[in-house]
């Protein structure tokens, strides 16, 4: 990307003019200085100090170094161990969701014949992005509640006492209550439809040359052909988009959690991000946090690297 | 007869997109019920919940609306600052730096590039705790410039990534024109470069708007005085003061939700344009 530039503009810039270049370069450093002042201060010193700190005890003033210590903790932490399997439910359930109900609504929504439903859609299905996800969440809290929620109140209202639960206070289910509202992450509630993930998808349809749609068409492909063989091939790019967003946003998300269960009741909803966070903020061990934050990036690294390897780096993203 | 009789009904169907209407709306129904009950609920008492749970009744309460906009009010207007603060110094700090990647050649170009975009690596899990003490450190605690200062350092970095790319695709002829009539650089940058940018610019100022009006876990932490809080972290300990007040909590949630409800009604186009940025060549 930065090659083909350089070559471009070396053609363009006629090359007799030294003297002005070289007075140009000053300028140029100067329009830099205040991205990377903001860029060492508030990234670069916490990304180096999370991987220092990682070996150290530290409340967030005094340190010891305590070697790899931190690290073998995390391999015996309860809460963390607990948090495997939660993480890997949420992570299913969200990558199953975000393959399925989006890209058939979007894909629905691409076909429609009349210009005007397909922008009806997308504007509707656009709005709850722009709900603040607190307010989703906290609506969602509300609908959840074992005693004046609308969902059990529903429940009793049709005959079903039995089939009332304590949503999110019931060790059994209160992972999957929380896996249907979209996870531990920000973004997609129930039915998963709406939000970003079909935008992509539709970005990624209204790509599609119409030419290659007509000539599937005159070659008298049906629909449900079409579909295989022509879209979902040539929106791969947003499918493994999605992917690798849906896996990131799952494993490290717990924001949603905070507001809901706290990793409650015991360890049944508890989630990395979240005994990270208590560990740092409620426990004051802020070199063990560090070290899980090391190990869910080497981790989310690991999976981005393996979900881009056949990806090459000049097709980085780009409007 | 009968038999052509039901392909004519079966073709007039699918050309009225019939079975992709029923399935948009059933979702969109399912997507609907929880801002619904949202609203439906904030207009009621109690008392008038437990009786109908799902559908609007007379009298509208809306005393509801008075008790949630004094708590939720302030908080209104301290995100109201953060946000417009770190979308103007995104918006300004990365198209500076993006005019220099996208019209320069300078020593070093590739690896501060590189320096730059490699931080979209970096997940907010990572730093978030040495971040925090850092933060504590430099006496930016309880204040918004600790959510400001931070905010526009993470956002700049795809802002740069993307405002680059655009700037890049500019004719190079209107620079070459204005640089012989001797316009400095800063000239070229606010002149030229910065006005013809303004879709990418918009671009960023909704990425950026949704972020910093939706950030939770970071001012969270740093702010702990109720007076500063923003609107995510004051609702979520609004919901802990008003337990069972549904109607005023609801209320409270449907007023913070109006801002960006509205932006977006105006500005639908940009916002799924800047929602979507870099998805299409990924």
């Amino acid at each position: 990307m930065t090659d083909s530039l350089l070559a471009e503009q070396a053609v363009s810039d006629p090359a007799a003019r030294p003297k002005r270049r070289a007075a140009i370069h000053w300028g140029v450093y100067v329009f830099l200085i205040p991205t990377f002042v903001l860029l060492i201060v508030f990234n670069y010193y916490p990304f180096f100090s999370a991987f220092y700190h990682s070996l150290y005890d530290w409340d967030g003033a005094n340190t010891r170094y305590v070697g790899l210590e931190n690290f073998e903790k995390i391999l015996t932490d309860k809460a963390l161990a607990a948090s495997v399997p939660n993480i890997a439910i949420l992570t299913i359930f969200g990558v199953l969701f975000a393959l399925t109900l989006p890209l058939f609504a979007a894909e629905a929504i691409y076909n429609l014949r009349l210009e005007r439903w397909r922008l009806f859609y997308r504007f509707m299905f656009t709005i709850p992005l722009v709900v603040p996800w607190v307010v989703t969440v906290l609506v969602w809290r509300f609908l959840y509640d074992p005693i004046d929620g609308p969902i059990n109140l529903f429940l009793q209202s049709i005959g079903l006492v039995d089939s009332t639960r304590v949503w999110l206070a019931d060790p059994k289910i209160a992972i999957y209550a929380i896996a249907m509202i979209g996870g531990g992450g920000t973004g997609v509630g129930f039915p998963f439809v709406a939000g970003l993930n079909l935008l992509i998808y539709l970005a990624g349809l209204n790509s599609i040359p119409t030419e290659t749609i007509d000539a599937s068409k005159l070659d008298g492909a049906t629909s449900f052909q079409r579909f295989r063989f022509v879209d979902l091939p040539l929106i791969k790019g947003q499918i493994r988009l999605i992917l690798i967003l849906t896996m990131i946003t799952q494993i490290q998300g717990f924001q949603t959690i905070i507001l809901l269960t706290r990793g409650g009741p015991g360890y049944s909803t508890m989630v990395p991000g979240m005994v990270m966070y208590q560990n740092a903020f409620e426990f004051g061990r802020m070199g063990y946090a560090s070290a899980i934050g090391v190990v869910l990036f080497v981790i989310m690294l690991i999976l981005t690297l393996f979900s881009l390897n056949r990806l090459r780096p000049d097709e980085a993203i780009e409007p | 007869m009968n038999h052509k009789h039901k392909k004519d009904i079966w073709t007039l169907l699918q050309h009225a997109d019939l079975g992709k209407h029923a399935f948009l709306m059933f979702a969109l129904l399912l997507t609907y019920i929880p801002f619904w009950l949202m609203i439906v609920i904030s207009f009621k008492t109690r008392a008038q919940y437990y009786r109908n749970p799902i559908m609007p009744e007379l009298p509208l309460q809306l005393e509801n609306y008075q008790v949630a906009g004094q708590v939720v009010g302030r908080y209104l207007v301290n995100s109201a600052f953060v946000t417009s603060m770190t979308i103007l110094g995104v918006v300004v700090i990365s198209s500076l730096a993006a005019f220099v990647f996208a019209r320069y050649q300078f020593p070093g170009k590739r690896v501060l590039f590189l320096l730059i975009i490699s931080l979209l690596m970096v997940p907010g899990v990572l730093t978030l705790v040495p971040a925090f003490v850092w933060i504590k450190n430099l006496g930016l605690i309880n204040s918004h410039w600790g959510l400001i200062l931070p905010g526009i350092a993470g956002q700049q970095v795809f802002a740069i990534f993307i405002t680059r790319g655009y700037m890049a695709s500019l004719p190079e002829e209107l620079f070459e024109a204005a640089r012989v009539d001797g316009a400095t650089m800063f000239q070229l940058y606010w002149c030229i470069a910065l006005p013809l940018s303004r879709p990418i610019v918009t671009v960023v100022v909704i990425t950026s708007l949704l972020a910093t009006w939706n950030d939770f876990v970071w001012p969270l932490i740093v702010i702990g005085n109720d007076n500063l809080r923003t609107i995510p972290i004051g609702l979520s300990f609004f919901q802990t003061q008003y337990q069972t007040a549904y109607g005023a909590q609801m209320a409270g949630y449907f007023i913070s939700s109006l801002p960006l409800l509205l932006i977006f009604v105006f500005t639908s186009r940009e916002f799924v344009r800047g929602l979507t940025a870099g998805s299409v060549k990924f």
